[in-house]
């Protein structure tokens, strides 16, 4: 029982971390959007151009996309080709699932560990219009990074929802509906 | 090199095959070809950075999230009571209704699926209730969504001008698109008119004037969203990128302020909805840049170049080749992956047969649309399908006489280039 309430609580911090991302990654998202047609405006109605504008932005848009990427892992929604693995028997495709966890989390290992060097060069260079420095902008990779890694580790462990618990949930639900129809 | 080039290619397509996500299938093939060739591991990061660092990379967020804020608020329903004045007197009325509400609703998302998630939800309900089969309500709804596609403003433009390295001015490729999507819209018209004068479908009763003016209005505020970006970017007054911001503020005033058949707390709920979407086209973006980096270094673009041009030097048999390759991935792949990784290979072989960037934009957009309603991988094939309650392979069947149209425009766009040139270099010089 106490295993049970541990391995539930791992998955509500991971989940409450996932929940405080896709937050952050929508204020970035409407802030973007914000300062750009701002830009537009005072541009064409008080013939001056913010000189920070499009560097806020750009950050922004790294930091969305990167943390977007950490996020499109926990919940299982980048693209793949299902068809040629949908061929194989059932009992293979856990299996196939452990593997792409593997590789993911190494994925993540590396853009952790680079990314981390490429920040400790850039931390002391500063960005031109804002002078911030332009570490701002590279620890955006380790942080993904090391949420991609963890996210997988622990689909690999099974105490995260990986795909095919996904969508084993989905083939449940569809029979549950298929036998109400039936009733 | 050779060996790199095979660890490079081949742990890609194998990870692709085993499923792995694409973004990461680009992502580690990439890695690995770093680690054989012993480059600092720092060039790949380095390079998924400055794959996102670009201003106009920031069009596609925005363009999505005005397209789904207009998708959400009621811009279908509008759209097709429009379209429903001007061309639902003919037979067939609700299929007509059907490809005019996609050519309009093209104008405000790029998207084909958000097209059929919004506009098929309300004709193919509809269609079926007016005595229309299954089968052909949902054939002319998905492929009709094709158009948005093709018909500015379109994020998957902004991608193909990204993957080819940026040097293709978006203005022109999105009035290239115009012609071409209006053109695909009429062939779908005249297929689908065709058929309903077979099976005897009805037609629509006529509105009354005093409606018909209320119901115009209305839908022109929605489509003022597409008159601002494309007029914008044509004339120079902003940017791709400001007018997608510029048109996501216009949207969210509209549907929220004017329209107002959503409360502002779904606001939310559209920007969660995105952000999926985002997440996972963003994430190509990033890791697609490296590969492409990667492939360019081992000059991969220049051996396929080659390679094609000592099969054949007709450019007609070069350019039916790349347009099978082109529909034959897309039945397998999904369109935003693809656009960045083919565009890189296979823009130079197009070029070198004396193709205009901005034709093949179109025809790649046009070939790689057929690609979302064939199986085994079609998204808005699946979509219209759901909606409709109808078997896949019932409709994929079905689809045969619109895919011979999508095909012939797909050649038509091949080896007319005036289609796609006429109006870019009317307007922009």
């Amino acid at each position: 029982m106490n295993e049970k309430n541990k391995t539930g609580k791992i998955k509500s911090v991971l989940d409450l971390s996932e929940k405080l991302i896709s937050y952050l990654a929508m204020v970035f998202l409407v802030v973007m959007i914000v300062i750009v047609s701002f830009t537009v405006m005072t541009r064409y109605l008080f013939n001056f151009t913010l000189r920070w504008s499009s560097e806020v932005a750009s950050l922004m848009m790294i930091w969305f996309g990167f943390l977007g990427m950490a996020l499109g892992v926990k919940k299982s929604v980048h693209l793949s080709i299902e068809f040629f693995m949908g061929l194989l028997p059932d009992k293979y495709q856990g299996f196939i699932y452990k593997i792409e966890n593997i590789l993911v989390g190494a994925f993540g290992w590396y853009l952790f560990k680079y990314g981390w060097t490429l920040f400790n060069r850039a931390k002391s260079t500063v960005l031109p219009a804002t002078q911030w420095s332009r570490g701002l902008l590279f620890i955006s990779l380790p942080t993904a990074g090391g949420f991609i890694l963890i996210y997988s580790f622990f689909q690999f462990i099974g105490i995260l929802e990986n795909k095919s618990s996904i969508i084993d949930q989905a083939a449940l639900e569809e029979d549950n509906e298929i036998s109400e129809e039936g009733n | 090199m050779d060996t790199a080039v095979y660890i490079l290619l081949g742990s890609f397509l194998f990870m692709l095959f085993i499923r792995i996500p694409i973004a990461f299938s680009l992502g580690i093939s990439t890695m690995f070809t770093a680690l054989y060739l012993d480059l600092s591991p720092m060039v790949v990061v380095q390079q998924m950075v400055s794959g996102i660092n670009t201003f106009s990379l920031m069009a596609i967020p925005f363009f999505i999230i005005a397209g789904e804020i207009m998708g959400q608020g009621g811009i279908s329903d509008r759209l097709i009571k429009f379209s429903n004045v001007i061309i639902g007197w003919m037979r067939g009325g609700l299929a007509m209704v059907n490809i005019l509400a996609s050519m309009f609703f093209g104008g405000i998302s790029g998207s084909s699926v958000a097209d059929v998630s919004s506009i098929g939800s309300i004709m193919i309900p509809m269609m079926e209730k007016k005595g229309y089969d299954t089968d052909y309500s949902i054939n002319v709804t998905i492929t009709s969504s094709v158009q948005g596609i093709i018909i500015p403003p379109s994020h998957n433009m902004i991608l193909y001008s990204l993957a080819a390295g940026g040097g293709i001015s978006v203005a022109k490729l999105f009035l290239g698109g115009i012609v071409p999507g209006v053109l695909l819209g009429i062939a779908l018209m005249i297929l689908s008119y065709i058929i309903a004068v077979k099976r005897g479908y009805p037609r629509e009763e006529t509105v009354s004037f005093k409606e018909a003016l209320k119901i115009t209005r209305d839908s022109l505020l929605g489509l003022l969203t597409a008159v601002i970006i494309i007029g914008g970017v044509t004339t120079g007054v902003f940017t791709a990128t400001e007018s997608a911001a510029i048109a996501s503020v216009y949207a969210f005033i509209i549907t929220f302020f004017v329209y107002r058949d959503i409360p502002i707390s779904q606001f939310v709920d559209i920007l969660r909805n995105s952000l999926s979407t985002l997440a996972m086209v963003v994430a190509i973006i990033a890791t697609s840049s490296a590969f492409a980096w990667m492939m360019s270094y081992l000059q991969v673009p220049q051996m396929i170049t080659d390679a094609l041009l000592g099969f054949s030097e007709n450019p007609i048999i070069i350019m039916l080749i790349v347009n099978l390759i082109l529909l034959f991935l897309g039945t397998i792949m999904d369109m935003a992956p693809l656009i960045l990784i083919a565009t890189p290979i296979l823009l130079p072989v197009v070029k070198s047969i004396g193709m205009d960037p901005i034709t093949f934009g179109v025809v790649m957009m046009l070939n790689l649309g057929v690609g979302l309603l064939t199986p085994p991988v079609g998204s808005t094939l699946f979509v219209g399908c759901s909606i409709g309650n109808a078997p896949i392979e019932k409709i994929a069947k079905s689809l045969m006489p619109f895919y011979f149209v999508l095909v012939i425009m797909v050649l038509l766009l091949s080896f007319v280039p005036g289609l796609t040139l006429w109006l870019p270099n009317l307007l922009t010089g």
